[in-house]
């Protein structure tokens, strides 16, 4: 794959990775820390690019980037880190009730109802089978629809 | 008794909730892809590739280490330092000072320091493609007004201005005494005329007479803290000459009173504390520009530009003197401010 069709393919893919990542850190300057990398770290490994799973590979390499962030996260003093703006979110409801989900199923719902991936795909991003997805989505819908029916209690 | 099914929002609620992505990064994603090289990945099997890390990692270990004992060495021995404890950079040569911690080097250009106080100018030079470091002394300064970095940017906080000129990440950069104090020194970090970052640091807290002053750097940015150290040793033993040049400049606006110039043996430092006369507007941008013997001007890379103080409307433009600029036990300058020069104005140097 040459340069060009590798940046149009990721750039393609860009809004999806970075919410992606944006699910995972929940802060703006790492998730954008992240897309940069795993956009270095998938052109280094584009000979295993498997034709056809171009997205869920690409997520996979941003999931792998975000983890290595968090360990980084771990190692570094609090109280280096500078506070961040809120990021404007036109649903901050919403926004937080999507964050209020443990990881686990807060991904795999972002990807199926957010960028309407297929649960094959889903399961092919996370390493996980076809089976804990669907676990995972019907959990996480259950969870959200929780979270969702507390807020809309007055 | 099964609940009913909530309603789950429509995807684009859900896009909305997480926001579009941002202009800057979508730009720094194609900077990033831009840069990318253009070799051929290497063909290796996972098993291989396993293999050659390793293989890799003990080869770089044991070059790294072969080469940090060769080099302190052969510092030691070319330049007479006592062995370090430790891997700082030690160096009595200031335009030999550097540190590099693996993201970016830092580089003493030029400094002063007496024992006491300390006036440095230190460069930070990426090493990575696509990497900026913008230096922060502290979280305050993140309201800090950009046109100390550029005029154009007047009215525009750091972050701001970074974002519109590709900066990526805006992290800190701690400068810290390494005395037991720990305090924090004076730090001005502006772009130079070379597009690289300088930091002018200033300090005379240090609480005792010392024979050397080690700066710390912290750099935070893509979630790797790194850290460098320099060590100064002092420049002079008998302490800098001050004098305030009585000059008065009513240049556009901007009055300069006095101009204190610090020297020791051939390093002249200045600082020209400048007021803003208007009481409404904008704080105008304000640096000296010098002249060499024949009237043309010099490169002014070292010298920052105006840190204001929004509530006094004063401030204070400072930094070493160009050698170039000094004629005859003199030096001349214009002072800049915003797009206007000042008539030429001529300071003579208290004798060496």
């Amino acid at each position: 794959m040459d340069k060009s069709t590798f940046a149009k393919l990721y750039m393609e893919q860009l809004p999806g990775l970075y919410r992606l990542a944006l699910s995972l850190l929940r802060h703006a300057p790492d998730a954008e820390d992240a897309v940069q990398q795993a956009a270095v770290n998938a052109w280094q490994a584009r000979d295993r690019l498997p034709p056809g799973a171009e997205r869920a590979w690409l997520a996979r390499i941003v999931i792998n980037a975000c983890r290595d962030i968090q360990r980084q996260r771990m190692r570094t003093v609090p109280g280096e880190r500078l506070p961040e703006k809120p990021e404007a979110a036109p649903d901050p409801d919403l926004r937080d009730a999507l964050d209020s989900l443990p990881e686990k199923l807060r991904v795999p719902v972002l990807l199926k109802y957010m960028e309407g991936w297929s649960e094959r795909e889903i399961a092919a991003a996370l390493h996980v089978t076809l089976y804990a997805v669907k676990s995972r989505l019907r959990r996480g819908r259950a969870a959200l629809a929780d979270v969702l029916r507390e807020e809309e209690t007055p | 008794m099964k609940q009913p099914n909530h309603q789950l929002p429509k995807p684009e609620a859900l896009r909305q909730a997480y926001g579009s992505v941002p202009a800057a990064v979508e730009s720094r994603t194609l900077q990033t892809l831009a840069a990318l090289p253009e070799a051929e990945p290497a063909a290796f099997s996972r098993g291989k590739r396993r293999v050659a890390a390793l293989v890799l990692a003990l080869s770089l270990l044991a070059v790294s280490a072969a080469v940090a004992i060769g080099l302190r060495a052969a510092l030691t021995q070319q330049l007479g330092l006592p062995e370090a404890a430790d891997a700082l950079v030690r160096t009595p040569d200031p335009a030999a000072a550097s540190a590099v911690t693996g993201m970016a080097v830092f580089t003493v250009d030029s400094y002063l320091f007496d024992g006491i106080s300390l006036m440095a100018d230190i460069r930070v030079e990426p090493t990575r493609e696509g990497i900026w470091v913008l230096p922060y002394l502290q979280e305050a300064d993140l309201d800090w007004d950009a046109s100390n970095l550029n005029p154009d940017a007047a009215g525009m906080s750091i972050r701001e201005y970074a974002a519109s000129i590709g900066i990526r990440q805006i992290r800190q950069l701690q400068i810290t005494d390494a005395g037991p104090s720990r305090l924090v020194l004076q730090a001005q970090p502006f772009l130079g005329s070379d597009g690289l970052i300088h930091i002018l640091l200033t300090s005379s807290l240090l609480g005792e007479d010392r024979q050397e002053v080690e700066v710390r750097f912290a750099v935070l940015f893509s979630a790797q803290p790194r850290e460098a150290t320099l060590r100064l040793p002092r420049t002079a033993d008998a302490p800098p000459q001050r004098q305030d040049a009585p000059v008065t400049i009513e240049a556009l606006g901007v009055t300069v009173s006095q101009i204190e110039i610090i020297r020791t043996g051939a390093a002249v430092y200045c600082r020209m504390p400048c007021a803003w006369q208007d009481a409404e507007g904008r704080l105008p941008y304000v640096a000296p520009v010098f002249l060499d013997a024949g009237g043309a001007p010099i490169d002014t890379a070292l010298w920052a530009g105006i840190a204001w103080d929004t509530r006094t409307r004063t401030g204070c433009v400072q930094g070493m003197l160009p050698p170039a600029a000094v004629t005859n036990g003199r030096f001349t300058f214009r002072l800049r401010v915003d797009r206007q020069l000042s008539d030429p104005i001529t300071v003579a140097l208290p004798p060496e």
